[in-house]
């Protein structure tokens, strides 16, 4: 990652202790053992579907990466990218800057975990059908939002330009959510949001819903991670160029 | 495959039957074939595995990356406190 100098800030805050920010603090341990747990719960104590077989325990990978990726750090990127537009508030840019990062990881995983449930469901690898093509096209989006941080050397353009990017990336978030609604296509529409009861049994719900709390947690404390260390980037940097 | 006619089953038993010297080959007429099949779900065991494994592998991999950037950047910190420079 560039390591640019960070965007002058309007508001002050607080200089925080830089030494203190950690690799693994203790909310990542506990995400990470109850994401273990989780896997757990869901390879061996978890029924295997008549259809589908085992394959189809992707799913509790699968699905909660798709939320913690497409439908909360895509917003959030959105938001704290338009708060910096707003306040230009140094912070914002950071939370922005994490939100895109961690969420690349998420939708990354979607789209790895995907194609090998579909490998077994639909006989193939990939399909180029709506869900599935749009989710790329906001990969890429996120994956080009992080580049131009990185192309960008002024700091206030850099965080300027990425939050207009930012901001206008994300309008794609409920096209891809729409995609199964407005297009025919081979992904499966939504088995427990949805108006009518969860098509799931209660041993696979419960196993659904540990699992999104379990990856959610993960989630934020990747993003927290991510972000602590934005902010001692940043002032490793003011050093340099003080 | 696991599909059978009736007829296959017949001359099946009935070459069973001889061929394991238990005399006349079995009466099928007026029964219903059962053939066994294949029941349950495919065994797809090992692309689970394989989602799982690149899912934590994954992670991992980030967590990692976040560890090593986090000490090299404590690693600057320091040797600009101290006055020193590692500026790289």
């Amino acid at each position: 990652m560039a390591t640019h100098p960070p965007a002058s800030p309007v508001t002050s805050a607080p200089t925080p202790d830089w030494r203190s920010v950690k690799g693994i603090d203790a909310f990542l341990a506990v995400a990470l053992i109850a994401v273990i747990a989780v896997c757990v719960r869901a390879i061996w104590f978890t029924p295997v579907d008549a259809m589908l077989g085992a394959a189809q325990k992707i799913f509790y990978v699968h699905v909660p990466a798709a939320i913690g990726g497409l439908y909360i750090a895509c917003p959030l990127l959105a938001i704290s990218s338009l708060g910096y537009l707003w306040i230009k508030d140094e912070r914002l840019d950071r939370l922005a800057e994490a939100s895109a990062e961690v969420g690349l990881l998420f939708m990354g995983l979607v789209l790895v975990t995907g194609p090998i449930w579909a490998r077994t469901s639909w006989g193939t690898w990939w399909v180029w059908e709506a869900r599935i093509t749009s989710t790329v096209f906001l990969w890429l989006m996120v994956l080009g939002y992080l580049v131009l941080r990185g192309a960008v050397e002024t700091p206030e353009s850099r965080a300027r330009l990425s939050a207009v990017m930012g901001g206008l990336a994300v309008l794609l978030v409920p096209f891809v959510h729409l995609t199964v609604r407005l297009f025919r296509g081979m992904h499966p529409g939504p088995v427990v949001l949805k108006p009518e009861a969860p098509s799931l049994p209660p041993e696979m719900l419960t196993t659904f819903l540990w699992a999104n709390l379990a990856f959610l947690m993960l989630f934020f404390a990747l993003l927290r991670i991510r972000f602590r260390w934005a902010g001692l980037r940043n002032a490793v940097t003011a050093l340099e160029t003080a | 495959m696991f599909l059978y006619s009736v007829a296959m089953l017949q001359d099946s038993a009935a070459a069973a039957g001889t061929a394991s010297g238990h005399g006349a080959p079995q009466d099928t007429a007026g029964k219903v074939a059962y053939v066994t099949q294949r029941s349950g779900p495919p065994d797809t065991s090992s692309y689970m595995y394989a989602g799982y494994v690149v899912a934590l592998l994954c992670y991992a991999g980030y967590i990692a990356l976040m560890v090593r950037r986090i000490a090299h950047s404590k690693r600057q910190l320091d040797a600009l406190n101290s006055g020193g420079g590692d500026r790289r």
